[in-house]
């Protein structure tokens, strides 16, 4: 028998993990955070209006990061602390 | 499950039969590691070698590695090392390039996950090249050179593995590229007439590695000119290709990496690097209405200044150069080569 090391070494702290689902959306405050995709904006806007139709939850801020190459910048991220919910994340 | 996992002092395991082809390549496909290729054994008598030839802590950080967020750890570097077949002595080199990919300026978070397919390049400069026997001549980018070959696959191997960038899971490139595999070069050095590309970036040291984040090379050939303009028009003319990221992000660096014999004719006259960097950014424009769909056609540069344009001198005889344009959201790093031993 041989011994072989990982490759893969160990993981840091995980990261902050998602935020538990909220049951009733009825007097939230969504979030459109834009990820700088193609249409990424028109299409999750149309997404948290038709939520917030549909449960009586209110669209409250639409946002955008600079590129989607990049993370959202700090400003941006304080942007959606007025929010209970974001919509975000639209691929190519 | 072929490899039986153990964990010693953090540190992760694999009890194998034996180092066969064959036992290898099932550990490898039920572990998702590697390239495709065959590796060498990451044995601890291997892996600890390597570290104990720099007499090296191998409890080193010397980066975290998204998207995994993975601990690049000196043992963990050399595991892949080890596996990419890198000789003892090239270790060192490994982990500059590990730091250098580390540094915020690189966005490698982007770089590991973007649909393109950005491969990392690393050049090696100065002493180290010479004596560790990476190849800055004929074939400089090609196969046949075991420092070129494994260093780029070691460093890929920790994108992969340390980083979690496998195909389809971490890395989204949509189509790859031959580069992933293995990407290194030497800036060559002999018979040069400017400055080394590390100088021109203020690093001092007696050897240092500059990586950067682009497409493959894109040749361009040129066998008559004798003075620099229709050169590098040449050089130009490969610049301005619509498609590439250069065309819609304004800080993507270009590298243009030139042979020594077009190096020569452009500094027989009188041209230094910052001159070709000059009339590079004045020739390599594109009409705004082909770059951006806009109604005028005034010219646009294809980067939003000369110093974006990086100018290294690799290859052997003959009359090839080549561009490498960039991702786009990332910036090249030089960095000294240090020791790794504690």
């Amino acid at each position: 028998m041989i011994r072989i090391v990982s490759p893969e070494g160990s993981t840091g702290p995980p990261p902050v993990g998602l935020a538990p689902a909220l049951g009733d959306l009825a007097g939230r405050r969504i979030a459109v955070l834009d990820n700088g995709k193609p249409n990424a904006r028109l299409l999750m806007t149309a997404i948290a209006e038709r939520i917030a139709t549909d449960t009586g939850a209110e669209v409250a801020v639409v946002t955008a990061k600079a590129t989607a190459a990049t993370p959202a910048e700090p400003e941006i991220l304080q942007q959606l602390l007025a929010a209970d919910v974001v919509v975000t994340g639209s691929a190519d | 499950m072929l490899g039986t996992p153990a964990h010693e002092d953090g540190v992760e395991s694999f009890e194998i039969a034996d180092e066969s082809p064959e036992t290898l390549r099932a550990l490898l496909e039920e572990r998702r590691w590697a390239d495709g290729l065959p590796v060498v054994a990451p044995t601890e008598e291997r892996v600890g070698a390597m570290l104990a030839a720099h007499d090296a802590d191998a409890d080193t950080v010397l980066g975290v590695v998204p998207p995994r967020d993975g601990v690049a750890t000196l043992r963990a570097v050399a595991a892949n090392a080890v596996m990419a077949g890198c000789p003892d002595d090239v270790l060192p080199v490994v982990a500059a390039a590990v730091r250098a990919l580390t540094q915020p300026e690189v966005n490698l978070r982007g770089v590991q996950a973007t649909t393109h397919p950005v491969a990392a390049l690393v050049i090696v400069h100065g002493e180290a090249a010479r004596t560790l026997g990476f190849n800055a001549g004929t074939g400089c980018f090609g196969p046949g050179t075991w420092a070129n070959a494994t260093v780029g696959r070691a460093v890929r191997f920790v994108l992969m593995h340390i980083g979690g960038a496998r195909p389809g899971d971490g890395d989204a490139s949509t189509q790859g590229q031959p580069a992933k595999y293995t990407y290194c070069i030497a800036e060559q050095q002999d018979d040069v007439p400017w400055p080394a590309f590390d100088r021109s970036r203020g690093v001092e040291a007696p050897s240092a590695v500059t990586i950067f984040c682009g497409e493959g090379p894109h040749n361009f050939h040129d066998m008559e000119s004798e003075e620099p303009v229709r050169l590098l028009t040449k050089a130009a003319s490969v610049m301005t290709t619509l498609g590439s990221n250069n065309a819609c992000i304004s800080q993507g660096e270009f590298f243009v990496v030139l042979c020594p014999e077009h190096a020569a004719t452009i500094a027989s006259h009188g041209w230094s690097r910052e001159d070709v960097q000059t009339f590079l950014f004045e020739q390599a424009r594109l009409p705004r209405g082909t770059l951006r769909g806009a109604f005028d056609n005034a010219l646009l540069p294809m980067t939003e200044e000369a110093a974006n344009i990086r100018v290294v001198i690799a290859g052997g005889a003959g009359k090839h150069s080549c561009v490498i344009p960039s991702w786009g959201m990332t910036r090249s790093v030089t960095m000294p080569l240090a020791e790794v031993g504690a």
